[in-house]
């Protein structure tokens, strides 16, 4: 069967504050593929997971992304996420003033609407996060707080992958997820991740570590640096990583 | 003769001839130097009103009924009720009615006035042209359960609305008083408003002013406070109409134990001022003052806080807090923070901090990046900003109020 891939990247060169960042980036992600995004610091792994959830602050110089068949580029970041792009931050915001369970509600409600579904109302939205809630088995008291106010580090990852349960996103980015967790904190999220796992759904896992990969298993792995790909492999290339490092593979590739 | 009593026709001309002498303040005073008060307070106006003359200013020709709402209403500086039915002696109504109560004029006679700050001519021209006078007095140890609720109105763009109010609790008395501030759109008008509030001993008032006038009114209201040993006073004020507006508070904290707090906020957006001027001073030891004012302003609006908090000599234990933080949403919008801490002794727990800044655009990407719309990323960053302050309202409705007037859901 001749299936459309979920995201075709293809040469994407990005920049901020005029440094280049993303220095001509090809990768396909078909439907339901999970793949993993390692490579050193500064390689522009985060920078890339920025560029497809649509910050504002980076400029696309060169090359071209589809989503679903259409030009992801051109699209807000609002209409991004209504379409179901998922951006699990690396450091995740706190904003005092507004309730978690708002946020979330009010997150929900906006991507209904965008595809034409009735809004929740407050009872159905509590036994819904209730649930997704008992996956990451977090303290329900954690929705009537601030949004990430004073949250733990590994809380607030948590906090990231309950809104990923709850929106249901087709494409989901997870930025550095693991940086930060301990082991529990670690196996629950992942846990989290695995719930979502599903035929109709592909990931993209930035990670500097191989130990996330030791929870959740990718369909591929691509090791980022210098702003390009200069690998990429099936699950087993992250062990390797894992035993010798990224100096061999950037030593390869004259970088 | 259905005047006014010789001792107010007497007051009145005093101030009158003070007021000529001050003038207008310029912006050369300090706490003049944003806002003008020429906008308040015309040329034409002073030539138009000329010498006191009592028969024309008296408030005595109307006999309106008394309502037994908790609300007194005032429509364009007139009182369209006499008074309020209150239980176990209280009142709350105009001093017209008030002054055929020998007891209640001795309380207006003894209190009218005696707050007014001197040098200052807008205080001086409101007691000599104040169309109407409003009393709320709760005598001793009453603790009024009702919110009370006065309503400036403003409809016809006619002369100004000049309107006084005295409030005084006696001993251990409690009262809440909301006041409104609102104007039919379509027209510009001015009102000057002082609203003078005596605390004895023990006494406590919950204060809301709440600014919701016509989108061109001209607005200044004042609010001087006097508290006795160990009372409170908690304020509460919004402006959010308006095109030009001054709120005004002084509070001496007179006597030891008393405390005040004053929440505040202003959001003007268009080419909207408005200013807060606030005079915290600490007379007496152990007092405590706490002040949180918050501004957001759009467009090429303009704001001012100038806040001022004085501790004398013999105030020891002085506690006293002070916050002001504005989010300027455009380029074009300009704050003007000015907070200003005066000690005289070293027995004194005080801090002010004054913070200005833009929407946070690494949370704005973060509402969007969940599927918030811009616009509605901005108003829930806007209403979180202004949450501490708008939610801290002691009263249901007005916090709904606020709250919807801030873009929030209802």
């Amino acid at each position: 069967m001749d299936q459309t891939p979920l995201l075709e990247i293809k040469n994407l060169h990005a920049r901020v504050a005029g440094h280049e960042i993303l220095k001509g980036i090809s990768l396909t992600i078909g439907v339901g593929e999970i793949h993993a995004i390692m490579g050193p610091n500064g390689s522009g792994k985060s920078t890339l997971s920025q560029v497809l959830a649509g910050h504002p602050a980076y400029e696309i110089t060169q090359g071209e992304v589809l989503y679903k068949g259409r030009n992801l580029l051109e699209m807000e970041p609002e209409e991004r996420a209504c379409e179901g792009v998922f951006l699990a931050f690396q450091y995740p915001i706190e904003i005092p003033g507004v309730s978690n369970s708002y946020f979330l509600r009010t997150a929900l409600n906006e991507q209904r609407k965008h595809k034409g579904l009735p809004e929740v109302d407050g009872a159905e939205f509590i036994e819904l996060v209730t649930k997704r809630m008992e996956v990451l088995e977090m303290d329900p008291a954690l929705l009537s707080r601030s949004l990430n106010e004073g949250f733990s580090g590994g809380q607030k990852k948590r906090n990231e992958i309950l809104q990923m349960l709850v929106l249901e996103p087709s494409l989901c980015l997870l930025d550095e997820t693991d940086s930060g967790l301990d082991i529990d904190a670690l196996r629950e999220v992942s846990k989290g991740v695995n719930w979502l796992r599903a035929p109709g759904r592909s990931m993209i896992l930035v990670t500097h570590y191989q130990r996330l990969l030791d929870h959740i298993t990718p369909d591929h792995i691509h090791v980022l640096a210098k702003g390009r790909i200069i690998r990429s492999g099936g699950a087993e290339l992250a062990l390797e990583l894992e035993k010798r490092g990224y100096d061999w593979l950037l030593a390869e590739a004259g970088l | 003769m259905n005047g006014e009593p010789v001792w107010l026709q007497e007051r009145r001309s005093l101030a009158a001839e003070r007021a000529l002498d001050l003038g207008l303040p310029s912006q050369k005073q300090e706490i003049w130097k944003y806002t003008s008060a020429a906008r308040f307070l015309l040329d034409d106006d002073i030539s138009a009103i000329g010498p006191v003359d009592s028969s024309t200013l008296s408030f005595l020709d109307n006999s309106p009924e008394s309502s037994d709402a908790p609300v007194l209403e005032l429509l364009d500086g007139h009182a369209l009720t006499d008074s309020v039915e209150l239980p176990s002696g209280a009142f709350f109504g105009t001093f017209a009615s008030a002054l055929s109560d020998p007891l209640l004029a001795a309380v207006i006679e003894k209190h009218l006035a005696t707050l007014d700050p001197k040098d200052q001519a807008l205080y001086a021209w409101s007691l000599a042209h104040f169309q109407t006078g409003l009393l709320l007095h709760v005598p001793a140890e009453v603790q009024l359960a009702t919110q009370l609720t006065l309503i400036h109105r403003r409809s016809s763009s006619a002369s100004p609305a000049w309107t006084r109010v005295l409030v005084v609790l006696g001993t251990g008395a409690a009262a809440q008083l909301v006041e409104l501030h609102e104007g039919d759109e379509g027209a510009s008008h001015r009102s000057l408003t002082v609203t003078e509030i005596v605390l004895e001993r023990d006494s406590s008032l919950a204060h809301g002013r709440l600014g919701l006038q016509a989108q061109e009114d001209i607005s200044w209201s004042a609010t001087l406070v006097h508290q006795g040993t160990n009372s409170r006073y908690a304020g509460h004020a919004a402006q959010l109409g308006a095109a030009y507006a001054r709120n005004e508070f002084s509070i001496v904290l007179a006597e030891p134990e008393a405390e005040c707090s004053l929440k505040g906020i202003f959001r003007p957006d268009a080419s909207r001022h408005h200013d807060i001027q606030t005079m915290i001073d600490h007379a007496a030891p152990n007092c405590r003052s706490e002040q949180v004012v918050k501004g957001v302003l759009d467009g090429s609006s303009s704001g001012v806080f100038h806040g001022r908090v004085y501790v004398r000599p013999g105030a020891k234990g002085t506690r006293a807090f002070q916050s002001n933080r504005n989010l300027l949403l455009s380029r074009k919008a300009q704050v003007y923070s000015r907070p200003q801490l005066e000690i005289e002794n070293d027995d004194v727990k005080a801090s002010h901090g004054s913070a200005t800044g833009n929407l946070d655009e690494k949370a704005l990407f973060f509402l969007r990046a969940r599927g918030f719309s811009l616009a509605s990323a901005r108003a829930v960053l806007i209403r979180a900003f202004l949450q501490e302050v708008a939610e801290s309202l002691p009263w249901e409705d007005l916090r709904r109020r606020v709250h919807h007037l801030l873009g929030g859901e209802e």
